[in-house]
């Protein structure tokens, strides 16, 4: 009886992190898929809607077909490391999860990695680079969502709901 | 933490003073044009704040979904409030929140810019100045609302319910 529940609580858990991971895999395509697209028909009311999203520079874009992108190279980064991070998780099924320890180590060198690089050129120790922008906010992006699915707190199977059958002591 | 702790039921778990924090969060850091320079932080903060109160709140451990649900909630309600106040003020008074304090930002950041961007950012600031209140306007505004409040108190709600995990199973 409980290797059945046990089973049952596995099977559950990992139904919670794919559906999961591919929820967020679904959503952040369509948003990068829309930034692109905004980016490509050059829609200036379309920039709007992530103008508060973003500071939207110009310099620190990604430019796609001559005008730049609605968000900056970092929060692009971030994006695409959610989706790619959510596609890991999903193609990752099936195999043992990564230990916490591991996250925690990871989230925090994204964090702080991150956080070095804008204090770093406000002291100007290094111009504008847009590419190492996205690729640290990819890393970002990539921590954050396999933090989030590692630690994914799962639902209990229906049998830890049920009363118990067994009358109160004294009754009966 | 153990599987087979007790398991809370939600119902049992009001949500209101967790929304109301996380809105309070979000509409104090989305009102000045802080949150322009800083991203999606602000929301993805007010949607943390949302979250961590609700868990905090009842010594709970709560599922993504839920966690997720309840920031954007909160950053939905903030974010909508300063920017409803906002529009007011800029219909009735012609005041916009910080536009000086961007147009200024803008400014210096033209001023250092490389000669291909100078030329934008220039033209950004004559759109912006020249922008008047309008059913586009606040239309366009609604979806920001929406969109940025499903990415960063998705964010910051996802954050939090993964970081907390002690105490009994609400669902």
């Amino acid at each position: 009886m409980r290797e059945l529940e046990a089973r049952e609580r596995r099977l559950g858990s990992r139904s919670s992190d794919f559906k999961t991971a591919w929820g967020g895999l679904i959503i952040g395509s369509a948003l990068i898929a829309s930034i692109v697209g905004i980016a490509w028909s050059g829609s200036d009311w379309g920039r709007g809607i992530f103008s508060h999203l973003c500071h939207q520079q110009t310099g620190r874009c990604i430019a796609v077909g001559g005008t730049a992108m609605a968000v900056c190279a970092r929060c692009l980064g971030i994006y695409v490391g959610i989706v790619v991070g959510c596609a890991f998780h999903a193609l990752r099924y099936s195999r043992s999860k990564v230990s916490s320890t591991w996250l925690w180590i990871n989230l925090l060198g994204a964090a702080c990695t991150n956080g070095l690089d804008v204090l770093l050129e406000a002291w100007q120790a290094y111009g504008n680079l847009p590419i190492l922008r996205l690729a640290l906010g990819l890393y970002l992006g990539v921590s954050l969502a396999l933090f989030v699915l590692g630690r994914v707190t799962t639902p209990s199977p229906k049998e830890n709901n049920r009363a118990s059958n067994r009358l109160p002591s004294g009754v009966g | 933490m153990t599987e087979d702790q007790e398991i809370v039921n939600l119902d049992d778990c009001p949500p209101k003073p967790a929304l109301l924090a996380g809105a309070a969060v979000s509409f104090i850091l989305t009102l000045f044009p802080l949150s322009y320079a800083l991203c999606c932080l602000p929301l993805v903060i007010g949607g943390f704040v949302a979250t961590a109160t609700y868990i905090f709140k009842y010594s709970i451990r709560i599922e993504l979904k839920v966690g997720m649900k309840l920031a954007i909630l909160s950053c939905l309600a903030g974010f909508g409030a300063s920017t409803a106040l906002y529009d007011i003020l800029w219909a009735a008074t012609d005041y916009r929140i910080g536009l000086n304090w961007y147009v200024e930002l803008l400014g210096s950041l033209a001023d250092s810019a490389p000669e291909s961007s100078r030329d934008q950012l220039l033209e950004s600031i004559d759109l912006l100045k020249s922008q008047k209140i309008g059913l586009g306007v606040v239309l366009q505004q609604a979806l920001t609302v929406v969109v940025t409040s499903g990415i960063g108190g998705g964010m910051g709600g996802a954050l939090a319910s993964s970081l907390f995990k002690k105490g009994s199973l609400a669902q």
